[in-house]
């Protein structure tokens, strides 16, 4: 039983690795009468159950696919789960997600794991984060030594010497790549806020983003520009560009910035200024990155559409 | 102008005043067919009787009879001086009651309300009382049309106005980027609803819910809403608890990182539920 927060990462090289060190760990579990839950891919939780035998019986499973849609989304998720245990129990999770999607999505994924060291902070949660070393690119597995403050060795857990502080992780790593940017626009008035949405959303079409997908985007982007006005010293100066795997949105303004760099990860901070705004964009986007100075920026991953936009044009409409 | 083919609470925006008597006189001569009893309000409705009498109103005998009463917009909405939202609404449900009992089938009411948006007491609360005219036509047999003068009043407030009528006659001022009417069990709120109309919607939504009680409020037709538009609603619903109906994918997935999905006041009900939430 763990009196607060323990995350660790295990870097295992085959299947056999992660059953041998994770069994004993789901099984005390069990034994300690702690709510164990495990997301992860369908064959490793095969591997798992086989040899956890009539203990699994005990243990949440839930496949990976659908647990680890996007990362607020499934921080939220973890947040629910971990708040509905039973009274006086502790929590323990086996949790591996997919890395899946466009190097800027995994950086997201990155940012997660290490905002989960402040969301869960003084939690009786005890979550290991299994990361397959013989398929993950370097990046993902330098990344979980800084996120993760300590790691599963042989010989019980170590301290992660690579840890990064969770408030300097995000400007530790950067934002990724260049980005072609099509349309631009500027916004001084919250009236022009409809326009804008207009202008996400027929972007997004023409990217190939699916309906769902684009109103999400149009509302991340209009929480971002909204922001902007309210909060930042407007205009605010909307882009919007695409990249090789995703689509871009970058809102900035002539303001200082946010000085949270963890803004947006946990709705229960909601309350600060442009909180809930923050909440919503990130939960809508596959990632969103703070700064340098007062710039945001939400991607998308998608693979745009041939001849999808070519020129600079403004979001605005001429309709005064 | 076809005004006479419309029912219920209608809205219509005029540039002449021609234009505003047609529509009106149009209006009250479906009603005449309806047989209900006729209230006609304007400015100066003595200016107005030839155009009555021109749409074959025997004007004389049908008010002898009580068919039909001519008053003004101070007589009509401004009595002691200053609107009364609460006074008018219970007003007009005890004319339709006294229309029925004097045998007819219910009240037909053509009003000019443009004086209504310039008067200083009324300007506030003229949306929401109009909000709930339009709940008490979707209950009794009553039908309105409110007329106001696209060339004096604030293009804003037209709007605003507009937003809450379920049909428009004529004219078209710059539409509000929402629209909220009444039907009979329901509250339908369509549109858009974002920071810079979402005070205006709580207000709207919480005075019909002093009317309605339990109140719910069909959003199918929300195209968007943001998080003031979500707040707005969440804080309409500490007035008169709400149930929304007909929630997008994109509204429930907002309202759940919101952290609303826990809220006593106000819930989303079932319908629609697109799967896969995995919690």
């Amino acid at each position: 039983m763990s009196a607060s927060f323990e995350h660790r990462a295990l870097l295992y090289v085959s299947r056999e690795e992660l059953v041998e060190a994770m069994a004993p760990f789901l099984r005390e579990g069990v034994a300690d009468g702690d709510a164990v839950f495990v997301a992860t891919t369908r064959a490793n939780a095969g591997a798992l159950r086989e040899a956890l035998g009539v203990d699994a019986r005990a243990i949440d499973f839930a496949d990976a696919e659908t647990w680890y849609t996007r990362p607020a989304e499934t921080l939220d998720r973890y947040r629910r789960r971990v708040e509905r245990r039973p009274a006086g129990t502790s929590a323990r999770v086996l949790g591996e997600p997919t890395w899946r999607g466009s190097q800027a999505t995994r950086l997201e994924w990155a940012r997660y794991e290490s905002a989960l060291n402040v969301a869960f902070q003084g939690t009786p949660l005890s979550l290991v984060c299994p990361y397959d070393a013989s398929a993950l690119p370097d990046s993902v597995l330098e990344h979980a030594q800084a996120t993760h403050p300590e790691l599963v060795g042989p010989d019980g857990p170590q301290r992660s010497h690579a840890f990064v502080e969770p408030a300097a992780f995000p400007a530790a790593v950067g934002r990724p790549g260049d980005v072609r940017v099509l349309l631009e626009s500027s916004v001084a008035d919250a009236d022009e806020l409809d326009d804008v949405r207009r202008a996400v959303s027929r972007f997004a079409a023409e990217a190939g983003l699916a309906p769902a997908r684009r109103a999400e985007l149009a509302l991340a982007v209009h929480e971002l520009a909204s922001n902007a006005l309210r909060h930042g010293r407007p205009p605010a100066r909307v882009r919007l560009g695409l990249a090789d795997d995703r689509l871009v949105c970058e809102v900035a303004d002539g303001g200082s910035g946010i000085a949270d760099p963890l803004a947006g990860w946990l709705p229960r901070n909601g309350g600060g200024v442009g909180g809930w705004g923050l909440v919503l964009a990130r939960r809508f986007a596959d990632g969103l990155e703070i700064g340098p100075g007062a710039s945001v920026r939400v991607h998308v991953d998608c693979v745009p559409a041939a001849g999808a936009r070519a020129q600079t044009t403004s979001i605005a409409s001429p309709n005064e | 102008m076809e005004g006479g083919a419309l029912r219920g609470h209608v809205s219509l925006t005029y540039r002449t005043e021609d234009e505003r008597r047609r529509a009106m006189v149009g209006f009250l001569t479906a009603g005449l067919e309806r047989g209900e009893r006729l209230l006609y309000v304007a400015a100066d409705p003595d200016r107005d009787l030839r155009a009555l009498e021109a749409g074959a109103f025997r004007v004389a005998d049908f008010v002898r009879e009580g068919r039909l009463a001519v008053a003004s917009t101070a007589e009509a909405y401004f009595r002691g001086g200053a609107f009364d939202a609460d006074a008018r609404v219970r007003a007009f449900a005890e004319e339709v009651d006294g229309a029925m009992r004097a045998g007819f089938s219910g009240l037909c009411i053509a009003a000019d309300a443009t004086a209504i948006l310039e008067h200083p007491t009324a300007r506030d609360t003229w949306t929401a009382y109009e909000l709930r005219a339009d709940l008490l036509a979707t209950r009794l047999p009553f039908a309105a049309l409110c007329a106001y003068d696209e060339r004096r009043s604030d293009p804003r407030l037209l709007a605003e106005v507009d937003a809450v009528h379920r049909h428009r006659s004529g004219g078209s001022p710059k539409a509000a980027p929402f629209r909220l009417h009444a039907e009979a069990d329901r509250l339908v709120l369509e549109g858009e609803v974002d920071l810079t109309c979402a005070d205006r919607v709580r207000e709207l939504l919480a005075s019909a819910g002093r009317d309605l009680g339990r109140l719910p409020v069909d959003i199918s037709g929300l195209a968007f809403a943001d998080v003031a538009g979500i707040r707005a609603l969440v804080a309409a619903s500490r007035q008169a608890p709400v149930q929304l109906l007909g929630a997008s994918p994109t509204f429930r997935r907002a309202w759940a990182a919101l952290d609303c999905d826990g809220l006593d006041t106000i819930r989303l009900a079932d319908r629609e539920a697109s799967g896969g939430e995995a919690t």
